[in-house]
C-alpha cells in the first residue's frame, strides 16, 4: 500500500516527535505499525505498571530514551506510604540485559537505587541524559557511579529528589578527561559540595549551558565559576549567603556582566537581598525566573530584579510578593506566559499577601498567560469571571484557596461560577485543580464545558455522586483524576466501568467508597488494577466482617494496565 | 500543639475508622468537616491501652463521646487544625523552606524525617513539629509500630523511657528498641539527651535500633554532648 519505500516513509517520521502523534501514525496500517515500532527513538511511560519492560522492548527494540513515571501525583503531598512502589531497578536491568542503546533516562516519582545507577552506568555506553525529578532511594554513590563511568554524559539533572547525601567525592569522580558536560543540577543536594572538584569540572566543560548549585556553594566560589563559564543560559545560585566581603560582590558584578547568554535564574535559598541588584545587567534577557525558594527576598528589592525583566516568560515566586507586586509583574513582563504563587505559611494560619486582586492584575496585564498556580487565602466568583473574560487562552489553571471550603468571601456563595466561568471561556483547557467551596454544580460545568480536560484535582469539594459523575460523563479526553475528602461514592465509582480503560488512573482518598464497591470495580474491570492503600498494617477491615460496607478511608488508585497485578505490592497495598 | 486531641481516638476505630480519613456518617449534602479529616495518625496523645494491640469497645464508646465535641462548622476550621497532604505542596518544598527561614517561628514550617525500625518492612515519614516533647514522640513512635514491637517487660512495649537518664544507661541492653537519630553532622545519636527544640532542629532522621545493636551507643552520644555544652 505504501506508496513511497520503507526508508523514505521513516524519514518522514523522523519529523514527527510528539508521543501521541507517533501513537496515531502506528495505527494507520500495519507497514506503519512496524516503520514505526522501529524508529521510535523516545518512549514515554505515564504510568510504570500499566505495561512491564519486556514488553515494551518487543515493541519498540530500537529506542534511545525511555521517560518513566511511577508514584500518583498525591505521592508529592505524603499521602503515598513509603514502600508503595514505583521501583525502577526491574527496569534498569530489563534494559541492561537487552541490546538497547538506551542514552537517555527521565525519571519522576519513581524509587531509585545506588545499585540500579551502577547498573546504568556500566551498562550503556552511550549514555547521555539522566534526568531525575521527585525520585527517591539513592545517595551521592550512585551518581559518583555516573559521574566515573558514563563517558559521554552530558545532563544530571536533579530536581527536588530526596537524595542522601554522603558528603563524598561525586564530584571528583568526573575524570580529568571529561569534558562534554552540558547541564548539571544538584541544587536538591543538601551536604558540602568539593567546591575544588566543582571549579575545575566547570572550567573544562566549554559545553556547559546549565548550572544548578546547591546551598553550599558560598558567594565568591560562584563567582569564580560565573568567570569560568560566561557561556552559561541557565544559572541556580544556590544560597547566595550574605557575605560582609564586598570583594566577592564586585568579582561577581563582573562576572555576571560577561554572562550574555543567561536566561533563566533560580536558587537563592539563603540569598542577600541587597546582593541582588549584582544581576540587574542580565535581567532584560531573562525568560525564566524562580525565586520560589528565596524567603529572604521580598518587598523593594524583589520588586526592583522584576522591574528589570520585561522579557519574563516565566515567573515562580512567593506569595510575599503580595497583590502589589503581581501589579509590578503585570504591568512589566508582557510577555509572562506561566505564573506559579507559592504559599510562604505551609501551615495556613498567617495572612498571605496574594488575593484575588493579584490574579485579576496578573489577568489583565499578561495577555500570554496560559498557565497558573496560585495559592492564596481568598477568593471571589466576580474575580474569577474577570479572570476568565481576560485570560481565555489558560491551558493550565491550578488555584489552591488555603482553607478547604472557603466561600466567595465577599457573597459567601460556593465558587461554582467563577470556576464556571474559567472551564467555559477556556476551551484548551488541558489541566484544573479546584478548591474553596464547591458544590455539584461547578462539576456539572466541568463536565459540560472543559472538553479538551486532562487532568482534574478535586478536594473537599462537591455534595454527591452526580459531582463526580458530571465528570466523568462530560469529560471525554480525562486521563488523570484526583480526588481527596470528597463526598463521592462507590455509585460514582461503578457508573461507567469502561470509562477508566480511557483513562490513565483515578485516585480517590478519603471519599465515600467502600471496599465492597471497589471489589465489584475489580471483578467488572479485570484489565485494572484496583489498589487499596491500607496504612494500618494490620487487617481489620476483613477480621470485622464489615467489609461490604465499609468505607475505605484509606485510598484507592486505580489504573489500567496490560500487564496484570504487579509483584512487588508492599503488604499494605491490597490489589483486588 | 492544634485543637485536635479531641479527635485521637477516631483512628483506632474498629469498623469504619482507619487511620486517615472522615468517618462521618455518609448524610449526603453534608459537607465534611475540615476538621474532621485531620489525620492524626501521628499524634495519639492519650491512649492508655494501646500498647496492647486490640483497641475495642472502649475506644469506641469514647469516640462517640469526642465526635460531639469536634467543631463541625466547615466554615471556620480551628486554625492550627493540620490536615495531611493539605496544602498540596511538595514535601521537599516544605522541608528546604523551613530551613531556610531562619527568621520565622518554627511553628510555621515542617521538619519531615524518616523513621525506620530494625524488622519492620517499610519506613515512616513523621513531622517534628507536630509534638512539642520527647514524651508525645514516643507515645507517636510506639503506637506506628505497635504491632511491630513486642515488649519484654509488662505493659512497657520495649520502648526507651526518655526521660530517665539513669535508667536509659543501665537497661539499654535490655530493650528490645533503642531510638536513635542521625544528626546534621551525620552521626548517630541517642534520642533523648538534648532538649526538645534542639533535637527537632539537628535530627535529621531516626532509627529504631535493636537493643543489642545500641549497647556502644550511649557512650559516644554522652561525649558528644558534653563537647556541644
Amino acid at each position: 500500500m505504501n506508496y513511497f519505500p520503507d526508508e523514505v516513509i521513516e524519514h518522514v517520521f523522523d519529523f514527527v516527535t510528539s508521543h501521541k502523534d507517533r501513537n496515531s501514525i502506528s495505527l494507520v496500517c500495519k507497514s506503519w505499525f512496524k516503520i514505526e515500532r522501529y524508529s521510535r527513538q523516545n518512549v514515554f511511560i505515564g504510568n510504570c505498571y500499566s505495561i512491564s519492560p519486556e514488553r515494551l522492548l518487543r515493541r519498540f527494540p530500537c529506542f534511545k530514551s525511555l521517560t518513566l513515571k511511577g508514584k500518583p501525583h498525591f505521592a508529592d503531598f505524603n499521602l503515598v506510604p513509603h514502600g508503595w512502589g514505583g521501583f525502577v531497578q526491574p527496569w534498569i536491568e530489563a534494559l541492561a540485559r537487552s541490546r538497547v542503546g538506551l542514552e537517555e533516562l527521565r525519571l519522576k516519582r519513581m524509587v531509585v537505587t545506588d545499585e540500579g545507577l551502577e547498573l546504568l552506568s556500566r551498562s550503556f555506553v552511550n549514555f547521555k541524559s539522566l534526568v531525575l525529578v521527585s525520585c527517591e532511594g539513592f545517595s551521592t554513590d550512585g551518581l559518583a557511579s555516573i559521574a566515573s563511568n558514563c563517558r559521554h554524559l552530558r545532563d544530571l539533572d536533579l530536581q527536588e529528589n530526596e537524595i542522601d547525601d554522603h558528603r563524598g567525592q561525586w564530584l571528583s569522580c568526573f575524570p580529568e578527561t571529561y569534558t562534554s558536560l552540558v547541564t548539571l543540577n544538584f541544587a536538591c543536594l543538601e551536604g558540602e559540595t568539593n567546591l575544588v572538584a566543582l571549579e575545575r569540572l566547570v572550567a573544562r566543560s566549554p559545553n556547559l549551558r546549565s548550572l544548578k548549585l546547591n546551598r553550599a556553594v558560598p558567594l565568591d566560589a560562584l563567582a569564580r565559576l560565573m568567570a569560568c563559564a560566561p557561556q552559561i543560559v541557565d544559572l541556580g545560585v544556590g544560597s547566595y549567603e550574605d557575605e560582609q566581603d564586598s570583594e566577592s560582590c564586585l568579582k561577581l558584578q563582573a562576572a555576571i556582566r560577561k554572562c550574555t547568554s543567561l536566561r533563566s535564574l533560580s536558587g537563592f535559598l539563603e540569598a542577600a537581598p541587597h546582593c541582588l541588584s549584582a544581576f540587574h545587567p542580565v535581567c532584560h534577557n531573562l525568560t525564566s525566573l524562580n525565586l520560589s525558594y528565596a524567603a529572604e527576598i521580598h518587598g523593594s528589592h524583589l520588586i526592583k530584579l522584576i522591574e528589570h525583566c520585561k522579557k519574563l516568560q516565566r515567573l515562580w515566586i512567593l506569595d510575599s510578593i503580595g497583590d502589589k507586586g503581581l501589579e509590578v509583574v503585570a504591568s512589566t513582563c508582557k510577555e509572562l506566559q506561566e505564573l506559579r504563587v507559592f504559599p510562604t505559611d505551609l501551615h495556613g494560619g498567617g495572612n498571605t499577601a496574594v488575593t484575588e486582586d493579584g490574579l485579576v492584575a496578573i489577568s489583565a496585564g499578561c495577555p500570554k498567560l496560559h498557565s497558573i498556580l496560585y495559592f492564596c487565602q481568598q477568593m471571589t466568583n466576580a474575580a474569577l469571571i474577570t479572570v476568565a473574560r481576560n485570560c481565555p487562552n489558560f491551558i493550565r489553571f491550578r488555584l489552591c484557596i488555603l482553607e478547604p471550603h472557603k466561600p466567595d468571601h465577599v457573597t459567601s456563595q460556593p465558587l461554582d461560577e467563577g470556576f464556571g466561568a474559567i472551564v467555559q471561556a477556556c476551551k484548551n483547557l488541558k489541566r484544573l485543580s479546584v478548591s474553596g467551596l464547591l458544590t455539584d454544580q461547578v462539576f456539572l460545568y466541568i463536565g459540560m464545558f472543559a472538553t479538551q480536560l486532562e487532568m482534574l484535582s478535586i478536594a473537599f469539594a462537591g455534595d454527591t455522586d452526580k459531582g463526580m459523575l458530571y465528570v466523568l460523563n462530560g469529560c471525554k479526553k480525562m486521563r488523570k483524576l484526583e480526588i481527596r475528602d470528597s463526598p463521592f461514592g462507590d455509585a460514582a465509582l461503578l457508573a461507567d466501568v469502561n470509562k477508566y480503560e480511557t483513562m490513565r488512573s483515578l485516585w480517590m482518598s478519603s471519599c465515600e467508597v467502600t471496599l465492597g464497591g471497589c471489589k465489584r470495580l475489580a471483578r467488572k474491570a479485570p484489565w485494572l488494577n484496583v489498589e487499596i492503600i491500607n496504612e494500618n498494617d494490620n487487617n481489620r477491615m476483613e477480621e470485622n466482617g464489615y467489609e461490604g460496607r465499609q468505607k475505605v478511608d484509606n485510598k484507592l488508585y486505580l489504573y489500567r494496565t496490560v500487564v496484570g497485578t504487579r509483584v512487588d505490592a508492599p503488604p499494605f497495598v491490597w490489589i483486588l | 500543639m492544634m485543637g485536635s486531641v479531641g479527635l485521637n481516638l477516631r483512628e483506632t476505630e474498629l469498623c469504619l475508622g482507619l487511620p486517615g480519613g472522615d468517618t462521618a456518617s455518609p448524610v449526603t449534602g453534608t459537607k465534611r468537616g475540615f476538621s474532621e479529616t485531620v489525620d492524626l495518625k501521628l499524634n495519639l496523645n492519650n491512649e492508655p491501652e494501646s500498647k496492647e494491640g486490640s483497641k475495642s469497645h472502649d475506644v469506641v464508646s469514647a469516640i462517640s463521646k469526642e465526635k460531639s465535641s469536634c467543631p463541625k462548622d466547615p466554615t471556620k476550621p480551628p486554625a492550627k487544625a493540620q490536615v495531611v497532604g493539605w496544602p498540596p505542596v511538595r514535601s521537599y518544598r516544605k522541608n528546604v523552606m523551613g530551613s531556610c527561614q531562619k527568621s520565622s517561628s518554627s511553628a510555621d514550617t515542617a521538619a519531615f524525617v524518616k523513621v525506620s525500625m530494625d524488622g519492620a518492612p517499610y519506613l515512616r515519614k513523621i513531622d517534628l513539629k507536630m509534638y512539642k516533647s520527647y514524651d508525645e514522640l514516643s507515645d507517636a513512635l510506639s503506637n506506628m509500630f505497635s504491632s511491630f514491637t513486642m515488649g519484654k517487660n509488662g505493659g512497657e512495649e520495649g520502648m526507651i523511657d526518655f526521660m530517665n537518664e539513669r535508667k536509659v544507661m543501665d537497661t539499654v541492653s535490655s530493650w528490645d528498641y533503642v531510638p536513635s537519630y542521625e544528626d546534621k553532622d551525620g552521626d548517630w545519636m541517642l534520642v533523648g539527651d538534648v532538649p526538645w527544640p534542639m533535637f527537632v532542629d539537628t535530627c535529621k532522621r531516626l532509627r529504631l535500633m535493636k537493643g543489642s545493636d545500641a549497647i556502644g551507643l550511649a557512650p559516644r552520644a554522652m561525649e558528644k554532648c558534653k563537647s556541644r555544652a
